[in-house]
Formats: C-alpha cells, structure tokens, sequence
C-alpha cells in the first residue's frame, strides 16, 4: 500500500514554505512549520521508526476517530515547546499534497524534512506513566484517556447524535463517521466515569506531566430539554473528578454542544468547571447552515453565538472558547472564492465575538477521505498563517488572555502558539 | 557557541552569586528579574529555570528563541566580580524527564512552586563586567578619556 497524493501538482499551484517565510518575518517558523504539518501531514522513514521506543514514546492513542498503532507517534514536540499533534499519514493513507518526511539526520537527531532539505529536529512524545495500566474494572487505562502536551484527555462519548438524521452530520467531520461505525460495531461508546476518575488518580502520581484536564463528547441531543442528556454525562464524570482535587475552578476545560444558560450554570455549579469551550466550527452564517446541519436545525447559527455570550456572563470574559476548522468557509461551491474575501470575512466575525470576550481559535483543516467533504481542497498555508495571526491580533487586542487552547495544553491552534508572546500580566506592579 | 570556562561555570552554579536575566520583548520594551538559581549542561549551554508561565521572562524568551534575539544573565559573585554571559535561546523544554526531575526538585523544597519552563541557552558573548576590571580596560585602550585632575601633578 502506498500513500496517494491527490494534487501531485500543487507546488506549482502555491507558494512554498520558503516563501510563507519569508513573507511573514513576524511569525516564527516553528508555527508556520507546525501549521504546515498539520496541512500536508508526516511520514516517517524507516529511521525514524526505529527511533520509536514503545516503552518510552506515545504510541497508540485513542482519539474520536480512531485508535493508532505503535508503528507510528502520536505527535512531535519542536525546540521552542511547539507541539504537532495532528498530520501523520498512515502507510495507506489519501491525501491532498505530499507529507512531509521525519527522519534522522547525521547527528542521529529526528529531523523534519521536505525534499532533502532539514527545516527543523524534533522529538517524540513522551508516553505517561499510567499509560499501561489497567483500572479495577479491567480496562486499559490508554483507551480511558489520552495525552496532548501537558493536557489529559478523555472523549467521555464517540457517538454524535447529530448522525442519527440523514444529511445533519457535520460535513468536514471524521469523528461523526468513526462514531457512526463504531455503534454499527457495536463498540464501547462511552468513558465509565469511574475508570476516568481512577485513570485520572494514577496519571497524577506522574509530577509535573500535566496542566489541565479535558473533555470532549459528541453531541447528545437528548433529555428533558436539549442536550441534557450530554450535561448529565459530563456531570456524571466531573463530580467524580471534582472528588480528587481541592481547589476549584477545576484546571480543566470541557467542550460541548453550545448549551444554554441554565446548563451552564449546573456545569460550573455542580461540575466544578472554570472553562468553556463550544466550538462553531465555521464562522459564517450561510455556511454554517450548509457545513453544520445539524447545528444549524437545532441551534442555529445566532443561537450559537448568543450561548457562547451567556456562557462569557457565567465563566467570565475570556474563560470561553469556540473553534473554528480554518478553510471550511472556502468550501465549494458555496465558501468564498478567494482566500482574501475568506479572511476578512473571518476576521470581521471573530471580532464580533472577540469583543464579547469570547476566544475564537482555530484549527488547520484535514481533509479525510471518510468525510462528505472528501473532495474539497484545504487552503494554501499563507492563507493559514494570515488566519491565526489575524486571530491571535484579536486575543492581544481584546485583552483576551489565552491559558487553555493554547500551545502547551492544545496545542492544535497556530495562533495559541502565537499567544505566547502576547499574553498579558502585570503583576505585581506597583507604579 | 562562546565557551564558558570553569570559573563561570562554578560561578552560575553558587547559590552565593546574584543573578539577573535581562529580556527584550517584539516591542523593544526591556525587562529584567532576578533569577533563583541556574546552571550549566554538558553542552556548555546555560540553563534557566522560569517557574511562572506569566512571567515577562517567558513571554521574552520565548521571542528572542522564535527570532533569534539575545538575552542576559549578569552574575554577581560574593566576593563583587561581575560577568555579563549574552546568549540565544535554543530550547525551551516543557516536558519530559528533565523537566519532571526539575519540577519535583523544585516542589520537594517548596510545594507551591512551580515549572513553566527550562530554557536551554547557547552563549554568545561573555564579558567581565566587574567595575574595576573596566576601569582599568578603559585606561589602557582609551588613556584620552577621565577627568583631568586624576593626571594633575600641581
């Protein structure tokens, strides 16, 4: 099996990494690199593979839409913190443009390579102590909750009942199909809020390792009311978790379908959560409606936003977060036609909300071959990198202080990364 | 990479010296704090530990690593020698089991503390900066400058 390129062409099509560079002296290589790894992926040469060391490097993970063997990491971390969570191209793999190679260079370090040409080392991620072992009921620890950087994750449902109705699945996703298969299989679904509390309690045996705690779900439509059934999961696991720690809020961030007020304040109240996360994914009107159907028809687009403003009057200005994948608004046939209309309409949106206090962020989009979108074609990586600085401009610019989605604890958002630098406090002063 | 010899080495090393890291962050605003402790690895690159993720130090680190900036550490030894050691970040390590031993070094002598960061630094320039030492360099290379009355005999 090889990996097939679907675009052979597109170097001539856009501008190289060189020239991303060298167009924006402002922004370190180590995002635009990151970003681009994200974008086109990673292999790794054979070298490299024999630099894996399952016994001390992250392999196998269990992520919503899929497990990963110990053929291949789970992510690489670069000299300045920078994390690459996303890319690596499995050995049968289809994808947009070419990857980039992870190799070993002549000083036996793992190198990030293109054509011959070494960009920067790196090194792999570090498995946790309670990596293999197994909870009092049985089941491996691995499979409860993951790791990302200095963050443990737990996906506490794979199952988003947004799938349940033909056409309301989210058109860009890999986790809604993975879950759809995985209920035709009849596999595990849900996290046993009583290994994730157990997990939790070994893995914080491992000092220093962590800084936050996660959780993610797909979409639970049902209840009393929408989306109860999805607070009632996360609660059922948080008051657990809220039993082995002393301080609150909790160092954790929860993503969820955008619940409303009432749910909101039962999150914090009972769950212990400081941070919030409800990603929009896409931030325009029209297309939300066309990529995201099921949002659209349940909560619609305002809707959306209006909870992410009553989440910021619960948790606070800048305690709320909500995710765009960049490139969705140039999906044909309806997106923008041009990456400089796509942006400043982006832009223009996430200001809205950024001066609401809430923290757009955003994620390089995938295009796999299990979506509906499998045809589409993800922007150039200029068109990237504009994007996060554009959105880290907006957190600067609002004050809007990113310690959650950011490159230690994510990992995933350039413009986390870009954060870094701009990421205000002044204490202590006293003149 | 500027070598650090033994002196230095031993001098970052004393929990008698003080030592100050001076920063500059992408709008030229300039910072300096004084820094606990650090050290030197068997690379001869300097070694900071930056326990707050707040910090300005973190934040300026962080720039002069992605744009390839200078720092300084200024060490002041018990005995009033002073050395001035420029360098560029080369690493910054957030995980991993350097950065678990350090941290729980760290919390071992005091749980509250924290780990944000060790910051790996490739020297570039090292200088004396102990007063007497420049005064004398300055009168040998410049013998014009100084007040007149130091040379006036009556």
């Amino acid at each position: 099996m090889a990996i097939q390129i679907k675009i052979p062409d597109w170097r001539e099509r856009e501008d190289s990494i060189e020239k991303v560079i060298e167009h924006h002296p402002d922004v370190p290589i180590f995002t635009i690199l990151k970003t681009d790894l994200h974008r086109r992926g990673y292999v790794l040469s054979a070298a490299a593979r024999a630099k894996i060391d399952v016994n001390i490097h992250h392999t196998n993970g269990i992520h919503l839409t899929g497990e990963s063997d110990s053929t291949t990491v789970e992510g690489l971390v670069l000299r300045d913190g920078t994390l690459v969570c996303n890319g690596c191209v499995s050995d049968d793999e289809v994808v947009l443009r070419d990857p980039y190679l992870i190799d070993v260079d002549e000083n036996d370090r793992i190198v990030i390579t293109d054509q011959g040409r070494i960009y920067e080392e790196a090194e792999f991620w570090r498995k946790p102590d309670y990596y293999d072992k197994v909870t009092s009921k049985g089941t491996p620890m691995w499979k409860v909750a993951n790791v990302r950087g200095k963050r443990i994750d737990s996906e506490l449902n794979k199952y988003c009942e947004f799938w349940d109705t033909p056409g309301d699945g989210c058109k860009y996703c890999g986790i809604g199909v993975y879950g759809v298969q995985e209920k035709k299989c009849g596999h595990q679904l849900r996290v046993d809020p009583d290994d994730l509390a157990e997990t939790l309690q070994e893995a914080l045996k491992q000092k220093g390792r962590f800084l936050q705690f996660n959780a993610t779900q797909g979409s639970l439509l049902g209840g009393a009311k929408l989306l109860d059934d999805e607070l009632e999961l996360c609660l059922d696991s948080l008051v657990r978790i809220k039993k082995l720690f002393s301080r609150f809020p909790l160092k954790a961030s929860l993503v969820t379908t955008a619940l409303d007020g009432q749910q909101l304040e039962r999150l914090r109240d009972e769950g212990g959560i400081g941070i919030y996360t409800a990603n929009i994914e896409v931030l325009n009107k029209e297309l939300f409606q066309w990529i995201c159907p099921g949002k659209a028809r349940h909560i619609g687009y305002d809707g959306w936003k209006g909870r992410l403003e009553e989440a910021v009057s619960i948790f606070g200005k800048g305690n709320v977060y909500t995710d765009i994948i960049g490139g969705l608004e140039l999906a044909t046939p309806h997106g923008f036609k041009t990456e400089d209309e796509a942006l400043e309409s982006v832009l223009k949106e996430a200001d809205l909300l950024s001066q609401k206090g809430i923290q757009v962020v955003d994620f390089v989009w995938r295009v796999y071959q299990n979506t509906i979108f499998k045809n589409q074609v993800s922007p150039s990586l200029d068109y990237y990198v504009r994007l996060s600085q554009g959105i880290s401009a907006l957190h600067d610019a609002y004050g809007l202080n990113n310690y959650s989605r950011d490159y230690a604890r994510s990992g995933n958002q350039p413009s986390g990364d870009l954060d870094r630098i701009r990421r205000r406090s002044e204490l202590g002063k006293i003149g | 990479m500027a070598k650090l010899d033994e002196k230095l080495i031993a001098l970052i090393g004393s929990k008698n010296t003080i030592l100050t890291l001076s920063t500059v962050d992408a709008k030229g605003e300039v910072s300096s704090t004084v820094l606990p402790e650090a050290g030197v690895d068997e690379e001869g690159r300097l070694v900071l530990y930056e326990q707050l993720e707040t910090s300005q130090a973190t934040r300026d680190l962080t720039y002069a690593l992605w744009f390839g900036k200078k720092v300084a550490l200024t060490l002041l030894s018990e005995i009033g020698e002073s050395f001035v050691i420029k360098g560029i970040p080369y690493r910054d390590i957030i995980v991993g089991p350097a950065f678990e031993e350090k941290y729980r070094e760290l919390t071992a002598a005091d749980p509250e503390s924290e780990l944000a960061g060790i910051w790996i630094v490739d020297p570039t320039d090292i200088y004396e900066d102990t007063l007497t030492v420049r005064r004398r360099l300055e009168r040998e290379q410049f013998p014009e400058l100084g007040h007149l009355d130091k040379d006036f005999i009556g």
